[in-house]
């Protein structure tokens, strides 16, 4: 199994140039994909089907910066997506776990959003929003400058950043939450 | 240039090739019109019939005796044998019998009893017909309508479907293709065939939305055209939603307007003909302000409705294409029901730019299907020119207590595919009951129903320690298909997804010889010619290949594939069909490590080569003409 780095080609590094990834993937594309093969025989249209999926799947997580990012500590082992993701450590395994002052900023912040959605006070839920995003975009740039050590070489980074990531999915579902009332 | 066997031109090397060139057709599958297209020097056009027209109407009249009357015919008669003639059979594809578009109001069918999956309609010389077989007629007639201007056998046909289409109605459509005597290339969603025609006349560079609203379904696309990549960033649409509800409005507006009861109704033939009258008075008002009894501004009034259904749908396609109105380049108008001055003025409105409309909106469809089929036969001069599809609703699993577990998400890139796993809840549970669904809502009752099936006889185990993993994966058509495995023990299921509103192969077979076209023994030939073409067509497509690239397989390998082509030559020479196929099918096998390498080989200089230089200049050609950073 190629990496999705691998498959693009590119080294393991969460800091890229988007528009060489989009010219990596375009040309690739252009050589692989089932289209090319609509006449040729059952197995190179079974392999232009299986690659261009796999390159699909690979640009679709190298082109967003949290899915990067979140793969690139799967490949490292730790898996944020799991509530019981584990760090090795010198002393064994750590379980990623997040602050309880941070559950505690979040678990406020969800009943804020539900008092000012039953209260139908857009305003409010329009201020909570931009809090949220503001927070999430700071959670972004922690992990931007954690990952420069980590290209860089460095390993010890990576339980912090597991644990910002795992701060941003609690972000990202209250913008969920946000949405769905919007629809 | 190193791509497909096929993309490579060497004089005198492909006899076959030869003998289909320019016979790859496009076919748009209307749910009111059909047409057939094919790329002539370098350009597509619409087929005309022996009278001159390029359309056919979607309308099939099934007779007590003698083949079903296709088109224009059929529709003249419609009101006079009201049960025995399908229109829009296109709604009703991959449909089953319970379906809401079964009681619609005016509907003026017979469906037959309600067995089996698929719904059926009750037609002259008690017999009943699924949609899938109406479709399959109207592509029959295309489909001669094409062998007699081209001379002789086609190579393919790309047959155009709504976006918005779900899996069953992508299958069924398929189907249809299938029972027609179609070698079906590809399925190709309406927007983007409208959009490569549009691209590539105009040599449009930038963001474009689609808008699409046609007989029975609407759809909304945007892409974005660089540099030859036709790329779908987001589509969504409704698949019951059309110019049939502007025609089902003015009925009820005249039947409101003579005081007609449903009562008065109860006879099809007036629904039919009030519908009719309905159309008329719809077509004239797109250049006049009153016909009959109706003014312009009551019919718009009628139809507000359902142009703001189409809306939503609209707005979610621009949020997840993750761009607002204003960034588009462009607005494409396709499908006839944008004719009506008031569906222009409310895309204006909605999108805040003149839309464009400058390619007969009828036949855009067609003629993009006519180019995606040149391409993929491997004649067109566009080598560079690439579509990149997507899903339009997201395919997922039944979970524990009705809840859907999405595994692939809309507007996903295809081919497409993702894995899961998941575990037993119940101590000694033995197997696993999957329930594939495909749509956005939260509950596997909300959401189309695609297939259920049964991974059965794993050993008891304590709950959760079993290992289900479910692989979905969705091919360039946009078709699903599921394989789950059970870790432990390497138990495995897997199915093309379509028991649940599709056909088996076995029907589609009894289908194609219970049609009237061919005799048993004709059928047979077909099946040999079809067998041979294809045997010959892999057979050049090799020798070319070893040409080129011989040297990437070992003396054993390569020893292999020529003893299979060998025995495939003589398969061919003896003639008969079964053989020929499985010897096919052994050399296929047989070149499957030189495949490989090849495809490395290319993969190696994509990257590496000069490939990547040419798509950087047009890359930042486009940025530059652009004028905004989404990537």
């Amino acid at each position: 199994m190629k990496t999705h780095f691998q498959i693009l080609q590119l080294p393991q590094a969460y800091h890229l140039d988007r528009a060489d990834l989009e010219r990596r993937y375009l040309a690739l594309s252009k050589e692989m994909h089932p289209d090319r093969f609509a006449r040729a025989g059952a197995q190179e249209r079974l392999l232009a089907v299986r690659s261009t999926t796999d390159l699909n799947d690979a640009y679709r997580v190298l082109k967003d910066d949290v899915k990067r990012a979140e793969y690139l500590l799967k490949l490292e082992g730790i898996d944020v997506r799991d509530e019981n993701a584990t760090t090795a450590t010198k002393a064994g395994t750590d379980k990623v776990t997040l602050s309880p002052a941070f559950l505690m900023e979040i678990m406020e912040l969800r009943e804020a959003l539900m008092e000012a959605q039953a209260e139908g006070s857009d305003a409010k839920v329009a201020a909570l929003t931009e809090d949220v995003r503001a927070r999430r975009a700071a959670s972004l740039k922690s992990v931007d400058d954690g990952f420069r050590k980590y290209d860089a070489g460095d390993r010890a980074v990576l339980p912090e950043l597991a644990r910002t990531l795992m701060g941003v999915r609690y972000l990202d579902r209250f913008l969920e939450a946000v949405e769905k009332e919007e629809e | 240039m190193a791509g497909g066997l096929y993309d490579i031109a060497e004089p005198g090397s492909s006899v076959v090739k030869e003998a289909c060139k320019g016979r790859a057709i496009g076919i748009d599958l209307g749910t009111t019109n059909s047409l057939v297209a094919v790329v002539r020097d370098a350009s597509p056009v619409c087929l005309t019939d022996e009278q001159g027209r390029v359309i056919l109407p979607s309308a099939v009249r099934y007779q007590v005796n003698g083949a079903p009357i296709v088109g224009a015919d059929a529709l003249a008669s419609a009101s006079k044998f009201p049960q025995d003639t399908i229109v829009s059979a296109k709604r009703f594809m991959g449909r089953g019998p319970d379906d809401a578009e079964t009681t619609r109001r005016f509907s003026t069918y017979k469906f037959a009893s309600k067995t089996g999956p698929v719904v059926k309609f009750a037609v002259a010389g008690s017999r009943e017909v699924t949609p899938i077989e109406v479709s399959a007629e109207i592509l029959r007639a295309l489909r001669v309508r094409a062998e007699a201007a081209l001379g002789g056998e086609l190579e393919g046909a790309v047959i155009t479907v709504p976006a918005y289409f779900d899996d069953a109605q992508r299958q069924a459509t398929k189907d249809a293709g299938r029972i027609a005597g179609l070698n079906v290339l590809r399925l190709l969603n309406e927007p983007t065939a409208a959009a490569l025609a549009y691209g590539l006349d105009k040599k449009s560079e930038g963001l474009f939305a689609v808008y699409d609203l046609g007989g029975g379904t609407f759809d909304i696309s945007i892409l974005k055209l660089t540099g030859g990549v036709f790329e779908v960033k987001s589509t969504g649409g409704d698949t019951a939603l059309g110019g049939d509800d502007f025609d089902r409005a003015l009925a009820e507006m005249l039947m409101q307007k003579r005081k007609l009861s449903d009562q008065d109704l109860a006879d099809p033939s007036r629904s039919r003909a009030l519908l009719d009258e309905a159309r008329s008075i719809k077509h004239q008002l797109t250049t006049q302000d009153r016909a009959g009894d109706i003014t312009l501004t009551e019919f718009e009034a009628a139809i507000a409705p359902i142009l703001v259904r189409t809306g939503a749908p609209c707005r979610r396609a621009l949020k997840d294409a993750g761009i607002a109105a204003k960034d588009l380049d462009g607005v494409i108008l396709v499908g006839g029901s944008t004719r009506t001055p008031a569906v222009r003025t409310f895309v204006k409105d909605l999108f805040g730019k003149e839309p464009l409309g400058d390619i007969d909106p009828d036949q855009v469809v067609a003629l993009g299907a006519a180019v995606q089929a040149d391409l993929l036969a491997g004649e067109g001069p566009q080598k560079d020119v690439l579509l990149l599809d997507v899903i339009p609703l997201s395919l997922g699993l039944e979970l524990m207590g009705g809840v859907v577990e999405k595994i692939i998400p809309r507007n996903s890139t295809i081919p497409a595919g993702a894995r899961q796993t998941f575990t037993t809840y119940a101590d000694g549970q033995t197997g696993f009951n999957l329930h594939v669904v495909q749509g956005e809502r939260e509950t596997a009752g909300e959401c189309r129903s695609l297939a259920r099936f049964d991974l059965k006889g794993i050993p008891p185990m304590p709950a959760g320690l079993a290992r289900l993993e479910v692989t979905f994966m969705v091919d360039a058509d946009g078709i699903l298909s599921v394989a789950a495995r059970e870790e432990t023990t390497g138990i495995e299921a897997s199915v093309q997804v379509k028991p649940s509103y599709g056909l088996t192969d076995e029907q589609i077979e009894q289908m194609l010889l219970d049609s009237y076209e061919y005799a048993e023994e004709d059928m047979k030939t077909r099946l040999l010619t079809e067998a041979r073409v294809e045997a010959e067509r892999i057979l050049g497509a090799l020798d070319v290949a070893l040409k080129v690239d011989g040297k990437l397989l070992t003396a054993e390998e390569r020893s292999m594939v020529d003893a299979r082509a060998i025995d495939l030559r003589s398969a061919v020479v003896a003639g008969d069909h079964r053989r020929i196929r499985n010897m096919t099918e052994a050399l296929d096998l047989a070149t499957k490590p030189f495949a490989e390498k090849r495809m490395n080989q290319s993969i190696a200089r994509a990257v590496a080569g000069k490939n990547v230089d040419d798509i950087e200049k047009k890359v930042e050609h486009a940025k530059g003409t652009e004028g905004h950073g989404h990537a």
